[in-house]
């Protein structure tokens, strides 16, 4: 028995998120951190890439509380909320909890749902908890008791406050808690990841994201991380791949260089026919002996499977010509319809269309609102985008006067060198080279300066869309107060009816007046300079 | 009368006579249940707020008002009341003079004790044990030298001036060819660490942008002298000592054949307080630790133990001392330069101008006066506020904060912009600046900067700086870079003149305002290079140190 196991079996083991307790056995996260050190590194890596400093985060279906306790060792988080339904867990999570975290937390025993609030028992296979669904058509046997208690999205904002990030991680039933708080999240305020497992039911919770017209990107990750804590190199489940959807987040997603090298996916997501897709192009598994596969031979094994080959009769006898002509005409079919923009632009357009009539629909139930939310939406957004295009033209620039600075200093510090070492003998090449010098000195300052007059530009336009902003802002401000005072005026002439009315009826006491506070104040004031001068009521 | 009659403003008179001198912004930030109720902070506090000693502003003190003039207390008055119609004619004061500075002084304390209130650490997992980590750093024996960076945290995850420096120089190491090992304590700490428990010191570790996990100083030392036997170049750079231990770090830099180059981002290696701030509130000037000064202040006590143990390790290490600017370097040399082998001067930017200029503000537009960064004593802040709180109301002047958001407590009429500067946006404050076109950025940092981050940000964004003359590199940038973009003034009161005669609106009208660039530069990689070229700190570094001063001023 390794060190690793004597630890698990004593219930606490050392993992990257610190001492963490585990439930141990064959549950499956529980065998991550026992092999690896952690679970779902890459995840937290990114989603903490989108969020702000100091962000507050909701961790719904936190389970061992490896991504909260992660997020938090990858950003400063100002307050973590982790919620979790299954009662065998929850001590387990709380001792974590407090033994780990470094920042504001609090931990919740509850089942978040959708408009259907009853207490149900967890189900699923009992050798993987993490994957415990308490959806009330969830399959498998009981494996839980009752959760405590059973909320909704907008109760825990209640009691908690706004969350920068939600985090739902809760087998199957995003849609419902999505639609039940569908008024606030379809502002966009929070970031939601939603986790996106290979079923029909994850398309459903994107779908309705989507149609609130949100920015959303798909981000997958191998569930073996290669740099994991226990440098642990065999994994567990080769190239099985989770994956989950980030919507409106605050800073656009962007993979690191850690991310490039661990084979992640990030694709931008506008439609469900991309999520499909995207799905789709994401490995979940594969046999063990392709676990350290070479690219042709990964290649070679997913054409075969498409062309539903079989290695045990491959090449065999019945490996006829008409068997080859089959492979031919099905290749050519696969190729065509993944080649075909005109088909593939059908089936995008067809769920485009399906996605615009449910949106039509929302916006039917709530247009005015809806307009006007819209509008503003529009006009920030197109500031955005402005602003954005000025940053990516900057930095483009930015990038390329780098590169033509530093290489035009690496040759002046080349010439320097040699300018240092050129002898007396060589006086003529040393003139030559510091006139190398002197003019690449000269294309460096040139290069500076233009990068300078390219940001003072940049900068110019900036101040531009800001004084745009300001215009805007006043006049919707002006607007407001025209409504209001409106409103005020329209008020007034009913008030005074009443107030005549109240007057002939009652009359209220009057106040004290205010001079007599005067009076008190200046009566003190005199009473002190008096006790200064040494004078007494007496005394005058 | 009634007692409840004192409880509320009667009508318009009272309301309107503690007007000026009842900031609802203030009152409600000070009194989260009052927002929470919902109730009018000024009905508030007639009806409850000043028996409760809640302040209507940050310029009254109810408690030491009805402390002060127990005669007040006697009438029941409301005191801002009191102070309003009778109290300020007779020169009673509205609150204890020098306030913000006392209360500085009575925050003050040890290190000692603010280490016990540090973040507890507990996400670096269990150290590494030794040979794990030799054979983690067994790649570096492929690179071409091995840099070995000492600071304060973990660069990868704060933000601040020396963590840019630590990451542009990683950057460009790691282009030369070179690892990048960095080095930062588990536990954060306001000082030095233990001597006792120096080589089990539990230390960070991150190879380029990979954290390895922790380790003892004393594995970490013995990995590192296994790897020079193998070949490995070592080099050591010391950005900050802060929660090292000097004797450990002294025993890491013997093993490094190359040389070792410490930083003098700040004081530290002068005292404790880093900014050189007596009890936290006014510049010292680094005394003689058995002076009467330090006999006074709360860092005094420990002081001289503290430069003795500095002392040694450059005693120790005699190495190459780098300044981010002449100011930094002029003071540390003057006010207890220690041993060392040469000096050299590299500024963490540069700043380039555009040769056009921007426009003239317009005569009648209201100019914008920003402070930057965060609302702190040793940023200027209580200044700046002062100056706020004073002309807030005079039309001709807006007053703006840009920077991170803050629990402290914020005026109405300080427009708060939130700007959060970090690695993905570097130049979020130059943008921010001309965004919402920040006319004046006034810097009254009561300590000389050894390089000010801010003050480059303002003249980048193209606003009239106007700076203190005792900032250090603060008022020496702005005299050395654009001296026709800023003014450097001698006293608080020169600034409220300023103000007070409306001289600044001529004085950003008349200026040849400019935006431009702020170019990061790569730390202590030109030293680093020279070496690997096969020169010496010694000989290259005074070279080098006037080109970085002379493209400054360029």
């Amino acid at each position: 028995m390794n060190k690793t196991e004597a630890e698990a079996e004593s219930g606490a083991i050392d993992t990257r998120y610190g001492r963490l307790s585990i439930p141990g056995g064959d549950d499956v996260i529980s065998r991550f951190l026992m092999r690896c050190g952690e679970w779902g590194w890459d995840e937290v890596g990114f989603v903490a890439s989108a969020l702000p400093e100091r962000g507050r985060v909701l961790d719904v279906g936190a389970y061992l509380g490896t991504f909260g306790l992660g997020l938090s060792i990858r950003k400063r988080l100002g307050f973590l909320c982790l919620v979790e339904a299954n009662q065998q867990i929850l001590p387990l999570l709380r001792e974590n909890v407090r033994a780990n975290a470094t920042c504001s937390t609090a931990v919740v025993s509850a089942m978040v749902s959708g408009p259907d609030l009853s207490l149900r028992p967890g189900r699923g296979d009992p050798k993987n908890l993490g994957s415990t669904s308490f959806s009330s058509d969830a399959q498998g046997e009981p494996v839980t008791d009752l959760p405590e208690n059973a909320l909704a999205l907008s109760q825990l904002r209640t009691q908690y406050g706004h969350f920068d990030l939600i985090k739902l991680d809760v087998e199957g039933m995003e849609r419902d808690i999505l639609q039940a708080d569908r008024d606030y999240l379809s502002r966009g305020e929070a970031t939601l990841w939603i986790e996106c497992n290979e079923s029909a039911k994850s398309l459903l919770a994107a779908e309705l994201a989507l149609s609130w017209r949100l920015a959303a990107w798909y981000f997958a990750f191998p569930s073996h991380n290669p740099d994991n804590f226990r440098a642990e190199r065999e994994p567990i489940y080769p190239w099985a791949y989770e994956a989950g959807l980030l919507v409106a987040p605050k800073i656009r997603p962007r993979m690191d260089a850690e991310l490039e090298a661990h084979n992640c996916i990030l694709r931008p997501i506008e439609s469900i026919a991309d999520l499909r897709e995207a799905m789709w192009f994401t490995p979940r598994w594969l046999p063990r002996e392709l676990a350290h596969a070479e690219t042709s031979q990964l290649a070679a094994t997913a054409g075969r499977a498409l062309l539903k080959q079989s290695r045990d009769n491959f090449l065999s006898e019945h490996s006829t010509d008409a068997a080859l002509f089959e492979i031919d005409r099905e290749g050519e079919e696969i190729a065509d319809d993944l080649r075909d923009p005109l088909t593939r632009e059908r089936k995008r357009r067809a769920v485009v269309e399906a996605g615009f009539a449910s949106a039509e629909k929302v916006a039917l139930e709530r247009l005015s609102e809806l307009t006007q939310e819209r509008r503003r939406r529009e006009v920030v957004e197109a500031g955005l985008v402005q602003a954005e295009k000025i940053a990516f033209e900057r930095l483009a620039q930015l990038n390329e006067e780098r590169r033509r600075r530093e290489a035009a200093e690496a040759a002046l510090a080349r010439a320097e060198k040699l300018a240092a070492e050129a002898g007396l003998v060589e006086s003529e090449k040393l003139a030559e080279r510091l006139e190398q010098l002197s003019e690449e000195r000269q294309r460096r300052e040139a290069a500076e300066q233009l990068l300078a007059s390219a940001n003072a530009h940049a900068l110019a336009r900036l101040a531009e869309l800001g004084a745009e902003r300001e215009r805007a802002d006043a006049a919707e401000r002006k607007l407001q107060d025209a409504t209001a005072q409106f409103a005020a005026e329209r008020a007034k002439r009913g008030g005074r009816l009443r107030f005549q009315f109240t007057k002939a009826v009652d009359k209220p006491p009057r106040p004290a007046s205010p001079p007599s506070r005067v009076r008190k104040a200046v009566g003190s004031s005199l009473r002190g300079l008096m006790r200064r001068l040494g004078w007494t009521m007496r005394s005058i | 009368m009634n007692q409840n009659d004192n409880c509320r403003p009667h009508d318009e008179q009272e309301a309107s006579a503690v007007a000026d001198h009842f900031d609802a912004a203030y009152y409600l930030a000070t009194n989260p249940d009052v927002q929470t109720s919902g109730l009018d902070p000024l009905r508030h506090f007639f009806k409850s707020g000043w028996r409760e000693g809640r302040n209507p502003s940050a310029d009254f003190d109810v408690g030491y008002y009805l402390r002060t003039y127990p005669d007040v207390v006697a009438t029941g008055v409301n005191p801002l009341l009191h102070y309003v119609w009778a109290g300020k004619s007779e020169g009673r004061l509205p609150k204890r003079p020098m306030d913000s500075l006392r209360s500085n002084i009575e925050q003050a304390r040890h290190p000692r004790e603010k280490a016990g209130e540090w973040a507890r650490v507990t996400d670096h997992g269990p150290c590494l044990e030794r040979q794990l980590l030799t054979r983690r750093l067994a790649g570096v024996l492929s690179t071409k030298a091995v840099v070995v960076s000492i600071s304060h945290d973990d660069y990868h995850r704060n933000l601040g001036g020396v963590q840019n420096v630590i990451r542009q120089e990683r950057a460009a190491v790691e282009r030369m060819g070179c690892a990048y090992l960095h080095v930062a304590p588990v536990a954060p700490l306001p000082l030095l660490a233990e001597t006792a428990t120096a080589q089990k010191l539990h230390v960070l570790l991150r190879l380029g942008s990979d954290h390895l996990g922790a380790a003892t100083m004393e594995d970490l030392v013995a990995c590192l002298e296994t790897l020079s036997v193998a070949g490995a170049r070592l080099f050591v750079v010391v950005h900050h000592l802060l929660g090292h231990s000097p004797e450990a770090l002294a025993t890491l830099a013997a093993i490094a054949a190359h040389g070792t180059i410490v930083w003098i981002h700040d004081y530290f290696t002068l005292c404790a307080n880093y900014n050189l701030l007596r009890n936290d509130v006014r510049f010292c000037g680094a005394p003689q630790p058995t002076s009467g000064a330090c006999g006074i202040c709360a860092y005094g006590a420990d002081r001289a133990e503290h430069m003795s143990r500095i002392r040694r390790f450059f005693d120790a290490t005699r190495p190459l001392v780098l300044a981010p600017s002449e100011t930094a370097l002029e003071i540390w040399r003057t006010r207890g330069a220690l041993p060392h082998r040469d000096v050299g001067v590299q500024p963490p930017a540069r700043l380039v101008l555009a040769r056009d200029p921007l426009p003239s503000v317009e005569p009648d537009r209201q100019l914008r006066v920003a402070h930057l960064g965060m609302p702190l004593h040793h940023k200027g802040w209580p200044v700046f506020a002062t100056l706020a709180r004073r002309f807030v109301k005079d039309p001709a002047y807006g007053f703006y904060r840009l920077g991170a958001p803050s629990d402290a407590q914020v005026s109405e009429g300080i427009h708060v912009i939130n700007v959060q500067v970090n690695h993905d946006r570097p130049n979020a404050m130059i943008e921010a600046i001309s965004e919402h076109r920040i006319d004046v950025v006034v810097n009254w940092s009561p300590w000389p900067e050894t390089f000010c981050y801010t003050v480059h940000e303002a003249l980048a964004g193209g606003a009239f700086v106007v700076a203190n003359a005792g900032a250090g590199h603060v008022s020496a940038a702005l005299r050395m870079i654009a001296p026709e973009q800023g003014c450097v003034l001698e006293s608080e009161a020169e600034l409220s003149y300023l103000f007070e005669e409306r001289r600044l609106g001529p004085l950003v009208r008349d200026a040849r305002r400019r935006r431009g660039v702020l170019i990061p530069e790569s730390g202590s990689t030109p030293w680093i290079a020279r070496v690997l070229d096969g020169d010496e700190f010694a000989s290259s570094a005074p070279s080098v140190g006037s080109a970085a001063v002379m493209s400054l001023q360029d």
